[in-house]
């Protein structure tokens, strides 16, 4: 098939989370019959169980759909879905580097939020041409021409003509397209040039190996090629290069510039493939690679160890797993006194970690305890080296320390006038500096502060819900290292210190928090066949202390009649139960103890 | 091998009693009987010369039939298997169902064990409990039933009660070791909040009047009063006077063969070469009318160890080790040795030679101690 690249636009949507993204993206491919209609399921883009049940992206997802325009010409759009959520920033930032244009949805009730000014800035950084679109015009509360103001006003796009929508209903989705035609621009580039594409994404299939998704920005590609990733080096000969239909790859002869698709090169390994490198030609190579490659690196750290210590191989072997198709996931084997073998996993952000988790509890059957989860420290040692500390446990003793830094990040808060007092309170609890606010219109307010991310790693999120009655929205980005007073908490069970237990904390709220996970963590611990001391300690100085009493009594049942099932089933349980249990010296912890660290803040 | 038979019927329901028993009209009753002795007929072809060593009526209460259908059950069984020359035969009953002339007959169809249901001697509590009787209706039946020629008596009773104190249920127990002649067999437990009483809506979550620490300080005082009385505490819940312990009781914790017969009732049979845990259904309407009214689940090799295990441990004896080893030609420590060995060095079980039992720190704790003896 021979395309113009005047009828084709590549194109993202970018939205808040919640704000119908995913639910346009159906309707459209809905629309241009792209999927057959019994096989629409409720947002085709999110295949991830995870991603449906919590209504949002996380792997990217691309369809090519073809639209018959209103003057009866074919078009062919390939919708880039983008991660929602910041701890994938910077895929979302390929994915726009991939396309030409984004569709920016607006929930017509809820206006402008942090993450559609983050992702609005975001695609118009990439010189993306941006489509207002105004959704959920059917809800009570809708106010599309106030959002409109809003638009223009806080963003600065015009929004006058912008299509007001129900993606849920399906109303005025015609629209849409036509404007995606009319406003968004088709893609420039050069066939004759030495071929240069970006990487936006890339899976792992088990029988055709790693299925690369790239935009060509110049040049063509064809099976058989001999194709070179130009910030890895690795070399590999194209085995199929195709396009997307929805949830499924359609081979094609050959892609030409301006052209989203994918390739398949019998490439083994995910980490060859990074997401924002340049694929070219090995023998007529492009001259120099796109700009904005970047490898990401772990954010947050934690210890997952099997609940059941037998199962480390399987946990093992389900991390292997994950990993192939989730190249930003790091692990790499620990032991704990307390928990045994397990690994230390590098995530890109706390969802990350949740769906990391979730996905080994789903989809590989795994029971797996995680420890709390930790940024990455820079020690300043006395004698003069650097450490970077990803395990509270490595943490060396503070005599031999000269300083600490912590990563900190910028952070911007949008939310309503009438909280932001009790924002700017948590924020100055969570040791966060202030740096400006921004009055986008009358009722609402941009804050900005620069806050330690080990502040935000927990339950900041939640906090922040919590104090605005969900009005608060919140989107950061990493800004650097600062020097801070900090310590490491141990924790000692009948005064034994668990491992897994540790963390590091800012010096000036260890008492705080020390206290706290003493008093949770008599919660958790059944009593014993004695009475278990429960302390906090810096080092040799304990600062807090609970008691769990010891254990009198169990329950009697009566096996009646020679029935003994009943008694049985409860032996099970308890055996069960006990084998979640870690053996700490004479104390059996379960495993939703250690767990308790990271639900700690109820701070209000 | 030994049989149970299960009898469902009750004038009344108690507030505690959450077994499978139920206040039921004349013909359902009659209706049951007669599948109740085809099914003790079904049975019998494949146990032909298994000597039966005991046979339990329990229930409900099954002293609420005439004694003339009790005896043509017992007599069905005699038809059907081979008792034992000295197969004890015994029946529960309640104090307010019987009378010399019942008792008499009883006794003459051949049950040589009775066991009245008394539970308190405070008849505030017994109506606290839904029973229908008093604490003299108890006396006048535990007399009629030594006139009647009953020389093996058990009295059962409830402790921890939310409506007694501690010295109403320990005054309550020595009452009972004063009767004249006092009873061969005492069996006490402690009041369970079984989900679906009425006494779990009215009480579960709330303050019973005993505290977990407080039932346990019952526990073991009960067990003293009883001792000083000359009562051996042989299982967890019961004791026996002159070595009169209740052989099916003790079938149940030794792992004796036993056919179930009748609504909700379980055995454990040898079928070939394989074992069987069997559960009659719970619906009265399937037992009478469906052919499928019995469920068998085979018992593995691993099942019976680990029950041969959480069963025996009930018995103050313990466990014979050497029996362990004839049973399943491998050592205990084979399957056992990490949690048999912490468990000692906790000081919730001992060993003396080749027999394990559970301490009185064990016997505290006896779920938590027996959950180790699952196996993987």
């Amino acid at each position: 098939m021979n395309i113009d690249k005047e009828h084709i636009r590549n194109f993202c949507i970018i939205a808040h989370i919640d704000h119908g993204k995913s639910t346009l993206a159906d309707r459209m491919i809905e629309m241009t019959h792209t999927l057959p209609e019994r096989e629409m399921q409720a947002q085709i883009l999110d295949n991830m169980d995870i991603e449906r049940e919590r209504g949002i992206t996380i792997k990217s997802q691309t369809v090519r759909l073809l639209y018959t325009a209103e003057n009866g010409e074919e078009y062919i759009f390939n919708l880039i879905d983008t991660p929602g959520h910041v701890d994938f920033n910077y895929e979302v930032s390929r994915c726009l580097a991939a396309c030409d244009g984004a569709v920016l949805v607006v929930d017509a009730a809820q206006g402008v939020e942090a993450q559609t000014l983050a992702n609005v800035y975001m695609a118009i950084d990439h010189d993306l041409e941006v489509l207002p679109v105004i959704n959920k015009i059917d809800l009570p509360s809708a106010d599309p021409e106030r959002v409109k103001t809003e638009i223009e006003d806080v963003i600065g796009i015009p929004a006058e003509d912008a299509p007001l929508i129900s993606a849920k209903a399906g109303t005025n989705i015609g629209q849409v397209m036509e404007d995606i035609i009319k406003i968004l621009p088709p893609p420039g580039g050069d066939d004759d040039k030495p071929l240069k594409a970006l990487i936006f994404d890339a899976v792992y299939d088990p029988y055709k190996g790693v299925i690369v998704f790239f935009r060509i920005m110049d040049g063509t590609v064809k099976a058989g090629d001999r194709i070179r990733m130009m910030a890895t080096g690795a070399e590999f000969d194209a085995v199929e290069v195709g396009y997307f239909g929805a949830g499924r790859f359609i081979p094609a002869d050959k892609l030409s510039a301006g052209m989203v698709g994918y390739l398949t090169a019998s490439i083994k390994d995910l980490k060859d493939t990074s997401v924002g490198d340049t694929v070219t030609k090995a023998q007529d190579p492009c001259d120099e690679a796109l700009p904005g490659y970047k490898k990401v690196n772990p954010m947050v750290y934690c210890g997952m160890y099997p609940a059941d210590g037998s199962h480390y191989e399987d946990l093992k072997d389900a991390l292997e797993k994950l990993q192939l198709n989730d190249a930003s996931l790091f692990y790499e084997p620990e032991t704990s006194v307390a928990l045994g073998f397990g690994f230390r996993c590098g995530f890109l952000g706390l969802l990350h970690l949740e769906i990391i988790q979730e996905r080994l509890e789903r989809e590989f059957d795994m029971d797996i305890i995680t420890t709390a989860p930790s940024v990455i420290y820079k020690v300043h040692k006395s004698d003069g080296t650097l450490m970077e500390l990803t395990n509270p446990s490595n943490m060396p003793d503070p005599t031999l320390i000269e300083y600490m830094e912590e990563p900190v990040v910028d952070a911007e808060i949008m939310v309503t006038t009438d909280y932001i007092g009790s924002i700017m309170d948590l924020c100055q609890e969570r040791r966060g500096i202030y740096v400006g606010i921004e009055y986008l219109e009358e009722t609402r307010a941009l804050l900005k502060y620069v806050l330690p991310l080990n502040e935000i790693i927990y339950d900041f999120f939640d906090a922040l819900k919590s104090r605005s009655r969900g009005y608060a929205s919140f989107d950061y980005e990493l800004k650097g290292y600062q020097r801070s007073e900090l310590v490491k908490l141990d924790i000692l069970v009948n005064r034994e210190e668990v491992d897994a237990l540790s963390f590091i904390v800012f010096a000036g709220s260890a008492y705080d928090r020390g206290r706290k996970m003493c008093e949770k963590l008599k919660e958790e611990i059944p009593r014993q066949l004695f009475e278990v001391p429960i302390q906090a300690a810096i080092g040799s100085k304990i600062i807090a202390r609970e008691t769990v009493k010891a254990l009198r009594k169990d329950v009697l049942a009566k096996c009646y009649g020679g029935d003994i099932s009943r008694k049985k089933k409860l032996l099970e349980k308890q055996k069960e139960g006990k084998k979640r249990m870690r053996q700490v010296g004479n104390v059996e912890i379960p495993q939703k103890a250690f767990m308790s660290v990271l639900k700690l803040e109820d701070r209000k | 091998m030994m049989i149970y038979i299960h009898i469902p019927f009750c004038i009344k329901k108690c507030s505690y009693c959450d077994f499978c028993s139920g206040v039921y009209p004349e013909e359902i009753r009659e209706l049951y009987v007669k599948r109740l002795i085809s099914e003790i007929r079904q049975w019998a072809g494949e146990y032909k010369g298994r000597s039966i060593t005991s046979v339990y009526f329990g229930g409900g209460t099954p002293t609420v039939l005439a004694p003339s259908v009790i005896g043509d059950i017992l007599q069905a069984v005699r038809e059907n298997y081979d008792l034992a020359e000295d197969c004890e035969i015994s029946i529960e009953s309640n104090p307010g169902t019987v009378d010399i002339v019942k008792l008499r007959s009883l006794k003459d169809a051949g049950f040589n064990r009775l066991s009245i249901g008394l539970q308190s001697i405070y008849d505030k509590t017994l109506k606290f409990l839904g029973r229908i009787h008093t604490f003299s209706e108890f006396e006048d039946a535990y007399k009629t039933a030594r006139q009647a020629g009953f020389l093996n008596i058990n009295v059962d009773l409830i402790t921890a009660i939310p409506s007694d104190t501690r010295e109403e249920e320990l005054e309550g127990i020595k009452r009972i070791t004063e009767l004249t002649p006092p009873p061969e067999h005492i069996s006490v437990y402690s009041l369970i909040l079984e989900e679906g009483t009425e006494l779990y809506n009215r009480f579960y979550g709330k303050d019973t009047g005993f505290s977990e620490d407080e039932e346990r300080l019952l526990y073991w005082d009960t067990e003293r009063l009883l001792k000083e009385s000359d009562y051996e505490h042989y299982e967890i819940s019961n004791y026996s006077l002159n070595g009169r312990q209740c052989i099916h009781n003790i079938g149940y914790w030794t792992m004796e063969e036993y056919l179930g017969f009748g609504l909700s009732a379980a055995g454990y049979v040898r079928i070939g070469s394989k074992k069987y845990r069997t559960y009659n259904t719970s619906d009265m309407d399937e037992y009478l009318h469906s052919e499928s009214y019995k469920k068998m689940t085979e018992e593995s090799e691993s099942d019976e160890i680990e029950e041969f295990v959480f069963l025996g441990l009930r018995l103050t004896k313990g466990i014979d080790l050497l029996d362990f080893k004839e049973r399943f030609h491998r050592d205990f420590e084979d399957f056992y040795k990490e949690p048999l060995e912490r468990n000692i060095k906790n000081g919730l079980m001992t060993r003396k030679d080749n027999m394990i039992r559970l301490t009185e720190k064990g016997v505290d704790i006896s779920n938590s101690v027996l959950a180790d003896f699952i196996l993987d």
